[in-house]
């Protein structure tokens, strides 16, 4: 994991310039980091909302409380550069966020061990990101605050799986950060695979519409009537026992 | 808003279904899920007789299930991405 | 006998578990998936209403759908046959639905829900509407009216329901078929003038009042009514049946003006001559389903003969249409429904297996909304504690209430949860944002910092009974079915319109709700409360929720809401949150 972790920061270090290369994309960056901090927002607080730990629910309302700080500082630095990203909108535009429901769809430790890796993550791009604009004060300061929350956030879900590694957990810990890693991955394949079902499942209907309906048209086109507008006398005034159970 | 004393009492004596005597499958596994599409094209067929457009409807019904089967079987893709190639 | 039914596949996904005709628990899937107006299937709302009733799927006797997923199938396949080779992206669109996937539903509903094939029935789509309107209604027998966009084939329906020692019945008397459908026409120009469908109708009611109907002549060209509220849409200017994104057609823009881009700004009052126009489109559209409205119940009272009326279906929910109705219409009553839409239909699915096929007799219902999930005190408290959230803890509601009436008062605004949250698209202080009403400036400022929408939004007044008359004008005993569900609009007094500027829309009138002591009592005690310090027995009342995301479920959701808009407090049961304390939240080191 740790040669994953370090092929990741000079990935980035080398994308940056390239995605990061007009005041246009940095804004629509920018936005799209106040979408994901928002909708991380909500996630760590839903799990705040379902924990029954009083420690481990105060770690993650925290960790919520800094998400959506992170949030508004991406909005407004997006608003700083560029005031006509939210016209339409006014001053009090919102974020969308959408939830991933991770708490509840994953097992505690699971959770732990995606907050881990994803806020490791998240920390070695935002620290990239702070080197790369170390000639802008305001995007730097920016950054160093974020990244500072993000070491927290990497603190303390590491402490946490530490102290079940204590327990005598240590084979289930590496199995939940195994397993994440491997759900990152496979959902990244996943979602590739999707894209192309999806064009190749359009490919064949789109055939299959000019190949196959052409004759069963025209013989509805001949064989049936136009149904004229105006009220229809009901067929079928109600539903009975047998009726109800067919899905016709 | 519900009285909760009325829910226990529905666990003990809850008035009976009439379509109880429907026709129970056993069970809900891939013996079911099989059957259960043949069915729906056995019902479409019988709402098309209705209707009066059984002959191109079904036909063509018959068509886009063939096309169901090689959707369903696409949207194993998902799994087998790059070995999607060598297919094509 | 245990009845669950669904309403799914197509928008406001829902599901309503009926014991022994009791309504048990009813909530939409949004409140849980946080999906606005999600469609997939509602497997986390069936959970709740199981959990809620101590029940597991093997308890329950039947699973009814509210439709018949094979007759829409096969409307989708003879209207793609009908318009080859127009329909090209939409038959991709809608096949790859189909085939891969709802065709095959009972499949599908055994592996998430776990139940067994053999429990899966179907009702009717409009059928499922005119039960949930009739059988939650007070009514022994009544005319029923449905009218949406399209079920199965039916758009528009008219139904009588009758009660009596035979039990239950609700025979269809005649239908309207697709294409022509006043739902489609109102949701083709929402399209037009920009709004979402499904969701946008809302607005350009709201926009309608700010225009003048000068298009009526056109909305005629666009659909032909005749005598008998019979209708035909000039499908020369739609495309809603073959085009995968667009509703109209440009002969629709050559007849009415280009259309208004998705987001583009409107002014209020119009600035600007498209502006204008917008607005006196929205107007004319209105103004034209409500004619048309009237003109249906007439052919239903002369048809069926009824002193009562249910209506339901998603055209119901237009409360202004549903005050022409009250006022101007033949009959003595009328009920509409909380969840008149989509949301609706499980329910009704749900009764009409219990009570018309399964012959249990049908109890008073209680007419409230109150449906949904609770909020567990004991774990609001300890959530806020864990946390360190600062919070006031009330022993009593007097105290509450009290204390929230001296913020109001202030001018505060804040977020309400109280009790079970509300089924149907409306907030009736379960899951409310409350504010005074008398502030001038309370409308504007809600709209922009707190929910983040349109200006020209309204908001809605929830009202004491004793004090009703004092501020609206409604005919007299007709609306007592529909005031505890704001589904009509009230014109306002002139008292009102003085004293109620924050709640009257730009045309005088305002969506009351009427807050019965016995639906929601600690609602009813802050009213109470909030009158005898200012003399108004009236709050402002809209949903919790901020634009474009699902009502509030529980009290963790509840406070990001209140966190992310800028509401000056929270009460969640006996717990209030100031949002000066919560600026002092800090992050705490893991050393």
């Amino acid at each position: 994991m740790v040669v994953m972790d370090e092929a990741f920061s000079v990935f980035v270090r080398f994308v940056v310039p390239f995605v990061w290369r007009s005041e246009a994309k940095t804004t629509a960056k920018f936005r799209g980091f106040s979408a994901t901090e928002a909708g991380s927002a909500l996630d760590m607080l839903k799990a705040a909302e379902l924990e029954k730990d009083p420690r481990r629910r105060r770690l993650f309302f925290r960790h919520a409380l800094d998400e959506a700080r992170h949030s508004n500082y991406f909005r407004d630095q997006a608003r700083t550069i560029d005031p006509d990203f939210t016209a339409g909108e006014g001053k009090y535009n919102l974020i969308h966020a959408t939830r991933q429901n991770l708490y509840q769809n994953l097992c505690l430790m699971d959770f732990v061990a995606f907050v881990y890796i994803a806020e490791k993550r998240g920390e070695a791009h935002f620290r990239s990101l702070m080197s790369y604009f170390k000639d802008r004060p305001a995007i730097h300061d920016m950054f160093t605050r974020i990244v500072k929350d993000e070491q927290f956030h990497v603190r303390y879900s590491k402490r946490l799986l530490d102290e079940w590694s204590k327990e005598g957990r240590g084979s289930e810990v590496k199995a939940a950060l195994r397993n994440i890693q491997l759900n990152r991955a496979w959902g990244a394949w996943r979602r590739q695979g999707r894209r192309l079902g999806d064009l190749t499942s359009r490919l064949v209907l789109r055939i299959a519409y000019f190949i196959v309906v052409p004759p069963f048209s025209l013989m509805q086109c001949l064989l049936q009537q136009t149904p004229r507008p105006g009220w229809k006398e009901a067929e079928q005034t109600t539903l009975n026992a047998e009726e109800i159970q067919r899905m016709y | 808003m519900i009285d909760q004393s009325q829910i226990a009492a529905a666990h003990v004596a809850s008035t009976a279904s009439p379509l109880k005597a429907a026709k129970k499958r056993k069970g809900s596994g891939w013996a079911t899920r099989l059957i259960s599409p043949f069915e729906t094209l056995r019902e479409f067929t019988q709402l098309t007789r209705r209707t009066g457009r059984s002959l191109w409807l079904v036909s063509m019904m018959i068509v886009l299930s063939l096309l169901a089967v090689l959707l369903v079987v696409i949207q194993v893709i998902e799994y087998v991405a790059p070995f999607v190639y060598t297919i094509f | 006998m245990k009845v669950i039914g669904i309403s799914a596949y197509f928008h406001d996904s829902s599901a309503a578990l009926v014991v022994d005709g009791e309504v048990v628990a009813a909530a939409q899937e949004e409140r849980f998936s946080r999906i606005k107006h999600d469609s997939g299937l509602p497997v986390q709302a069936v959970k709740f209403c199981l959990d809620y009733a101590g029940l597991t799927i093997d308890d329950i006797d039947h699973i009814v759908f509210y439709e018949k997923p094979l007759q829409r199938f096969e409307r989708l396949l003879v209207t793609h046959l009908s318009e080859f080779p127009k329909g090209s992206a939409q038959f991709v669109s809608s096949m790859g639905r189909w085939l891969s996937k709802r065709l095959w539903m009972k499949n599908e509903w055994v592996k998430a829900l776990g139940c067994r094939a053999d429990q899966i029935l179907c009702s009717e789509h409009h059928l499922s509407h005119a039960a949930a309107a009739f059988l939650c209604s007070p009514y022994d027998s009544a005319a029923i009216v449905t009218a949406d966009g399209v079920g199965e084939w039916t758009t528009t329906s008219i139904y009588r329901g009758v009660t009596d020692s035979m039990g239950s019945r609700i025979e269809k008397l005649k239908e309207l078929v697709f294409p022509h459908s006043i739902g489609l026409l109102y949701a083709s120009l929402t399209s037009y003038l920009g709004f979402e469908v499904n969701e946008g109708e809302y607005k350009v009611m709201g926009l309608a009042a700010y225009g003048t109907p000068r298009y009526l002549a056109e909305m005629q060209e666009l659909c032909r009514v005749n005598d008998d509220a019979s209708l035909a849409l000039n499908m020369d200017y739609f495309c809603y049946y073959w085009h995968p994104t667009r509703a109209f057609t440009p002969a629709l823009e050559r007849l009415l003006g280009p259309a208004r881009s998705p987001g583009a700004k409107l002014t209020f009052p119009a600035k600007t001559d498209d502006d204008r126009r917008y607005s006196d489109i929205a107007a004319s559209l209105q103004k034209f389903t409500e004619n048309y409205m009237l003109k249906l119940v007439e052919e239903a009272y002369k048809i069926t003969g009824e002193k009562n009326l249910t209506l339901a279906g998603g055209v119901a929910l237009n409360c202004v249409a549903n005050l022409k109705l009250l006022k101007e219409g033949p009959f003595d009553s009328i009920y509409v429904q909380s969840a008149a839409g989509d949301a609706g239909g499980a329910l009704g699915a749900a009764l009409y297996m219990t009570h018309v096929i399964g012959g249990i007799p049908r109890r008073p219902k209680h007419n409230h909304a109150f449906l949904g999930a609770s909020v567990d005190k004991r774990e609001v408290m300890q959530f806020f504690t864990d946390c360190g959230v600062p919070y006031r803890q009330f022993g009593d509601t007097t105290e509450l209430c009290d204390a929230v009436v001296d913020r109001l008062i202030e001018g505060e605004v804040g977020a309400w949860v109280q009790g079970r949250f509300e089924h149907g698209p409306r907030a009736l202080g379960a899951r409310s944002i409350i504010a005074d009403p008398r502030r001038p400036d309370m409308r504007e400022r809600v709209n922009r910092k707190i929910k983040f929408r349109e200006e020209f939004r309204p908001f809605a007044p929830a009202c004491l009974p004793e004090e009703l008359k004092k501020w609206f004008i409604l005919p007299d005993n007709r609306v007592e079915h529909m005031t505890p569900f704001m589904c009509c609009v009230a014109e306002v007094t002139e008292e009102g319109k003085t004293m109620l500027p924050a709640t009257t829309h730009i045309d005088g009138t305002a969506r009351v709700q009427r807050v019965e002591p016995s639906h929601n009592p600690i609602f009813h005690e802050l009213l109470t409360r909030f009158k005898e310090r200012s003399g108004v027995g009236v709050l402002l009342n809209t949903s919790l929720n901020l634009k474009d995301e699902p009502i509030c479920n529980s009290h963790g959701e509840a406070f990001a809401t209140f966190m992310r808009s800028e509401m000056d407090f929270l009460v969640v049961e006996n717990c209030l949150v100031s949002k000066a304390d919560c600026q002092k939240l800090s992050r705490e080191e893991v050393s």
